[in-house]
């Protein structure tokens, strides 16, 4: 279970990598397309069709975003409730908060473009959150989680309160 | 060896996951669709009302053969009047050639998209004889902002089935209202329409009418995007409109896109007509864009310079039609960030009913929340904060003056398009219209705005009340307005393989 748990945070944090990676690509397509003599507008951007080199990174960005990471983030919280470690269901919300805070913010950048300004930097702190979570699972001794067996299940749930 | 407590504690685990699991697939299954009736949808539609009114009579759907029922498919023009236009479309899976640019897989009309541009005369009858050829998926043809009747809509499941590969369907309708519009295929319509099951109609004025205008020319703009290409009238090139200096050009410009165009020039311009209405009264746009909803057009009189030259029209974001001189050069300009707002444009005169005691009274409030629909998870639209097919039915009678607020509470802007009527915009975020009577069937209703609208229930039937952006159709955004005591025969989902949206 701590395997899967760690696991599951580095996938979190390497998806936001992939995510920065996919949008920075999706614009210089888009700069391109521009450049060419292309015009970007409403009518292109709902098509879905654009053709140009970066719309690849687009539809990465929204997939990974908007379906992949929410997932993963979630499974993590889920399993966090299985991993009788100090810390682990806090760390796990923490990432799931920040994750729905992510799509949360993407979803509203058309509206109010400043939220742009959050969205990257959250990105950052997503990446954090799950890197710590990953790390305090192998900086955790072995042993905490033997001690953690013997003492009722009520103590472990109530870890997400002391740390 | 495992401790009993372990044990206890494995099993109970397995227990509570195989129990969410169930109750998960439980709730995932019940969100399927299966095939079903548009008169099945939105019970409880009446509690949508917020002015007390329309406490919905039903159209008793399942309660047999009630007396005084009608079927969509008897809502039809006069069988007995002869035809006075009479055209036939056939349509097919095929490459499209686009001239200027390159090949795109879609779909055609009579060989070409855009289709041929149907045109008539205000008070004909117009019969068209649609024919699939090749359309794997069925297709029908739908009068985008002609209030046809229902019978002659074209929305697959609803007022027809989709016509099979070597079916045929016959759609016949008086062309009441001169004007701009265009036809459309309404079965999948999210990938038929993009992919190019279109074409335009234009209906001129009688010749008695007083609003044949002294334009010199009048040319069609036809905007489309092919496989990422910018299109005018089917081609990636501008188009040049030779006229006299000081002489009239109406351009005809009809967005088939799934986003909002704008439209702009550097010397004024007017818009005589918006969605096949005449503006009031309207005065020179000067330094302002005119923006086009998603299935929406507008006429725009463009005069040439008095002193020869030309003037460069942009229609969306990357075409532009040269109207004046053939010789001369336009260069393009900078799309102004100010727009033409069209609450307070031309002229107010009275509209013919008063919109401050209606009949019936809605709320048609666009929100997005995570869910599913039809087994499938997503980011999706609500309507009145329910999910599809949990939405609201506007129920209503004939003759019913009907108002409804329009509310987008979501981060995009929504192209709300009502079929068989047009709608008059009484006011937007409270501030009531002052121009010229705004009357649409497309009309983009940006983030937070809020908008109060009202019809004439004078065309019964059952017809849909959509977002033109079609993906967001797919995705939720359709409702529908009913008529008491109307129904229809066709289903979504089933044997026909009806899938409107």
């Amino acid at each position: 279970m701590r395997k899967l748990y760690t696991g599951l945070a580095w996938t979190v944090a390497g998806a936001v990598v992939v995510q920065a990676a996919a949008i920075a690509f999706a614009f210089g397509g888009m700069l391109n397309l521009v450049s060419e003599g292309g015009v970007v507008d409403k009518a292109l951007l709902e098509s879905f069709q654009a053709g140009g080199v970066g719309e690849l990174g687009f539809m990465i960005h929204g997939l990974v975003g908007g379906v992949l990471i929410p997932l993963i983030a979630l499974a993590l919280l889920v399993v966090s409730f299985l991993v009788r470690v100090r810390g682990a269901k806090l760390w796990a919300a923490i990432v799931f908060g920040l994750v729905v805070l992510q799509v949360t913010l993407g979803f509203s950048i058309t509206d109010v473009p400043y939220l742009g300004l959050i969205h990257g930097a959250n990105a950052l702190a997503v990446v954090a959150a799950a890197s710590v979570a990953a790390l305090r699972m192998r900086r955790m001794p072995r042993q905490e989680a033997a001690t953690a067996s013997p003492t009722t299940s009520e103590e472990a749930k109530s870890d997400a309160v002391e740390a | 060896m495992p401790s009993r407590r372990e044990l206890v504690r494995r099993s109970a685990l397995a227990v509570a996951v195989a129990t969410a699991l169930g109750a998960g697939a439980l709730a995932w299954s019940s969100t399927l669709l299966g095939e079903y009736s548009v008169m099945d949808m939105g019970a409880g539609a009446a509690e949508g009302g917020h002015g007390g009114h329309g406490t919905g009579t039903g159209a008793g759907a399942g309660a047999g053969a009630a007396a005084g029922e009608v079927s969509v498919t008897s809502l039809t023009a006069d069988p007995d009047r002869p035809a006075d236009v009479r055209v036939e479309l056939v349509a097919r899976q095929e490459t499209i050639q686009v001239p200027g640019g390159r090949a795109v897989e879609g779909y055609t009309v009579n060989g070409s998209s855009p289709g041929p541009e149907v045109r008539a005369r205000q008070g004909d009858l117009v019969e068209v004889t649609f024919v699939n050829e090749s359309v794997a998926d069925g297709a029908t043809l739908h009068w985008h902002g002609i209030d046809v009747p229902n019978a002659a809509d074209g929305v697959a499941g609803i007022t027809q089935d989709a016509v099979p590969v070597g079916g045929r369907h016959v759609y016949r309708f008086e062309a009441t209202d001169a004007g701009t519009y265009w036809y459309h295929s309404h079965q999948v319509s999210h990938d038929q329409v993009v992919r190019g099951l279109l074409g335009a109609i234009i209906i001129d004025p009688a010749a008695t009418s007083a609003t044949s205008t002294d334009a010199a020319a009048d040319v069609t703009a036809l905007l489309h995007v092919y496989g990422g290409q910018h299109t005018l009238n089917g081609r990636v090139d501008d188009e040049r409109v030779d006229v006299s200096p000081g002489e009239t050009a109406r351009v005809r410009v009809i967005n088939t896109d799934q986003g909002t165009a704008a439209v702009w020039s550097d010397a004024p311009y007017r818009v005589a007509a918006i969605d096949g209405h005449d503006v009031n009264g309207p005065t020179d746009v000067d330094g302002q864009r005119l923006l086009i909803p998603a299935g929406g057009r507008a006429d725009v009189a463009v005069r040439a310079p008095h002193h020869g030259g030309a003037v460069r029209l942009h229609v969306g974001g990357a075409r532009s039609i040269v109207i004046g001189d053939p010789a001369a050069s336009a260069p393009p300009v900078r799309q102004p960030s100010e727009t033409v707002d069209l609450l307070a444009y031309g002229t107010s005169t009275p509209l013919g009913f008063d919109p401050t005691s209606p009949d019936r009274s809605y709320d048609y409030v666009i929100a997005r929340r995570f869910g599913v629909i039809d087994g499938r998870p997503g980011n999706f639209w609500t309507i009145n904060g329910r999910m599809f097919p949990d939405v609201p039915m506007f129920d209503v009678s004939e003759g019913d003056l009907v108002t409804m607020r329009l509310r987008n509470d979501s981060g995009d802007v929504h192209p709300m398009h009502l079929h068989g009527h047009h709608i008059v915009v009484l006011s937007r975020d409270g501030v009531a219209a002052s121009g010229s009577p705004w009357w649409v069937d497309s009309l983009d209703v940006r983030p937070g705005e809020s908008y109060d609208i009202a019809f004439v229930a004078d065309n019964p039937g059952i017809w849909s009340d959509h977002c033109h952006t079609l993906p967001h159709a797919v995705d939720g955004l359709i409702a529908h307005v009913m008529y008491d005591r109307v129904t229809t025969p066709f289903t979504i989902n089933g044997s026909a393989g009806n899938h409107p949206e």
